[in-house]
């Protein structure tokens, strides 16, 4: 056989064989729950970085005289207790959530992957380390635990919470890490690149770390949600974010105390934050499927 | 058998120690004088200020804190609060109300999750399946404070059911908290059983019992049921120590004076020994609970054992 030949042979080869993840793409376009849940978290995070763009209300500007408005066409959800905009401080409110989500997520995802890493693909020692540390902070439960670390920290910002939902949120998607690559060392084109000479740095970020990644990214996906949950449920305790900003979880704890007479403080909010967390859940979900060769 | 429990003893003795001694000392570094916090608005003395710091042995070294609270601990010496009262005490009376609401929610999670998730399961594609599939995913994304307060509203406005606990003794009372407690491991478990049956009933004994002419009934009853409930059980185990734990929202919300509701009040009193108590307290829970599941579990299936 010609060289060209064989150039032309391994083209089409590679015309026919596709990697998993544009397997996974070609099922996800397809699928409308992706596309519903995307287009939401496109909304919400366009929304928490530029709320400017959806409503011209400053949500701090609050008239007594306004207090407990229903719905209008000037406050399209009405006014809370304070006679704010309901709508504007949603809008302002989801910068919080997400930030938070997305900052404890990164905080989680980068502990994950080098614990994972390194007691999977070292094992030993370190390994029995890792396994048992993260057996402890496994034993604290997410909210408990939160709830000790914030009670003593007094800092008007997300980094609090960050800091708590990070620190002990990381262990599934450690073992999760951990696991696959695992299964990814043994993969032949490890032992070709190590045959190769690849050092251990080079197989760990170029062949196995991208190989490893789909299961880690689903259970990231979900966890974001959760997380934005459980950021608003601190709130709701009065010990999540501090100070001034808007939250979610501070304006449906604050209109609690009212929730006999006037139903929208609560509700409006509530719906906002329930719509976040089930796109994120969606999102994850579809992910899953898609990256699932079980399910095809 | 025995290796195993030891083992598994072992691993949770030692997870125990670890996150005390991470509570104690988060709780220890954050802290700001706990002399002043006992004193109130009366100054001290420096005599009576140094008996306290003798007293409660502020002036040792941290570890050596963490073991005096750890014997108090174990010998069930669970010291005073920011105000000068038994902590033990706030804890025994606080008990039985979390235990009851727990234990109410299990049941519900329990008896629910299962029937509603073989049901679906064993009509896979059906209408009755897929609306289950999104109540619960909707159940999942609502957080459960939002649920509580939500019914409570509810509940208050069209006088339906008692919304404040405190007071009503009778078990009625907590009957729709215990259903907002239970309703996202109910969502979960529901899925689980759902996803283990399904899985279950493509299994070749299940041909096999349908080949030897059993009826449907069961062959799901007893075959199926009793295979892929392993998986429930390991989670509702787990469930029952975190249903306690969770109880902070809920008993907020319905006023039910248990030790969620107890640890809300030391977190916005700022009363830092209550708060760790509380807290270690409930991660014993948890962690005894996982113990058991994990025996049990070893019993129910001996691949475990030999891991």
């Amino acid at each position: 056989m010609s060289e060209a030949a064989i150039a032309e042979a391994a083209a089409e080869a590679g015309a026919n064989t596709r990697s998993l993840a544009a397997d996974a793409w070609r099922d996800l376009r397809r699928n409308p729950v992706f596309w519903v849940s995307a287009v939401i978290i496109a909304l919400l995070v366009t929304m928490a970085v530029v709320p400017r763009l959806f409503t011209s209300t400053d949500p701090h500007s609050c008239r007594l005289r306004d207090s407990l408005l229903p719905p209008s066409g000037e406050h399209w959800f009405g006014t809370n207790l304070q006679g704010c905009d309901i709508y504007a401080r949603i809008v302002y409110g989801s910068r919080a959530s997400l930030e938070v989500g997305f900052l404890s997520v990164a905080f989680v995802a980068v502990i994950a992957v080098i614990l994972g890493m390194i007691a999977g693909y070292y094992g030993g020692w370190s390994d029995a380390l890792i396994a048992r540390v993260t057996d402890i902070v496994l034993g604290i439960p997410l909210l408990l635990g939160a709830i000790v670390i914030l009670s003593s920290i007094e800092l008007p910002s997300v980094w609090p919470v960050v800091l708590a939902l990070g620190l002990l949120g990381w262990t599934t998607a450690t073992r999760i890490v951990r696991s696959s690559v695992i299964s990814a060392k043994q993969q032949d084109y490890v032992q070709a690149a190590r045959m190769l000479g690849a050092n251990n740095r080079r197989i760990m970020g170029r062949h196995i770390a991208p190989n490893a990644m789909a299961p880690v990214i689903v259970i990231l996906t979900i966890t974001l949600g959760q997380f934005i949950a459980v950021e608003a449920t601190l709130s709701f305790l009065g010990i999540g974010v501090k100070g001034n900003t808007i939250t979610w979880g501070k304006d449906i704890a604050a209109a609690t105390a009212r929730v006999t007479t006037s139903l929208g403080p609560v509700l409006f909010p509530s719906a906002f934050l329930a719509l976040t967390v089930l796109a994120f859940i969606m999102l994850g979900d579809a992910v899953r499927e898609a990256f699932d060769p079980k399910l095809r | 058998m025995a290796r195993y429990i030891v083992r598994r003893v072992l691993q949770m003795v030692l997870a125990f120690f670890g996150t005390t001694l991470l509570v104690y000392w988060l709780m220890f570094a954050a802290s700001g004088d706990p002399i002043a916090a006992l004193a109130g608005e009366r100054p001290l003395s420096e005599s009576t200020r140094a008996a306290l710091i003798q007293e409660f042995h502020l002036d040792q070294p941290f570890l050596v804190q963490y073991a005096y609270y750890m014997k108090g601990l174990l010998t069930l010496d669970l010291g005073v609060n920011t105000s000068g009262r038994e902590i033990g005490e706030l804890v025994a009376s606080a008990w039985p109300w979390t235990l009851r609401l727990a234990l109410l929610a299990f049941v519900f999670v329990v008896v629910a999750g299962i029937a509603l998730g073989v049901i679906a399961g064993t009509r896979r594609g059906g209408a009755f399946d897929n609306t289950t599939l999104v109540l619960t995913l909707v159940v999942i994304s609502i957080p459960v404070f939002v649920i509580g307060q939500v019914l409570a509203l509810v509940g208050a406005r069209y006088d339906l059911f008692p919304t404040n606990v405190v007071g009503d003794d009778s078990l009625a009372a907590l009957i729709v908290p215990a259903l907002v407690l239970g309703s996202l491991s109910l969502a979960t478990t529901v899925r689980l059983a759902r996803t283990s049956v399904t899985e279950n009933l493509r299994a070749d004994y299940v041909r096999t019992a349908r080949a030897k002419g059993l009826i449907h009934r069961r062959i799901v009853g007893v075959h199926v049921l009793r295979n892929s409930l392993i998986p429930v059980i390991t989670f509702l185990g787990v469930e029952l120590g975190s249903l306690m734990g969770g109880a902070i929202v809920t008993e907020k919300i319905f006023n039910v004076p248990g030790i969620g509701f107890q640890l809300y009040k030391a977190i916005s009193i700022e009363d830092g020994p209550t708060v760790v108590t509380i807290v270690s307290l409930l991660v014993i829970v948890y962690l005894v609970m996982n113990l058991i599941v994990d025996v049990l579990y070893g019993v129910l299936d001996p691949r475990i054992r030999y891991e």
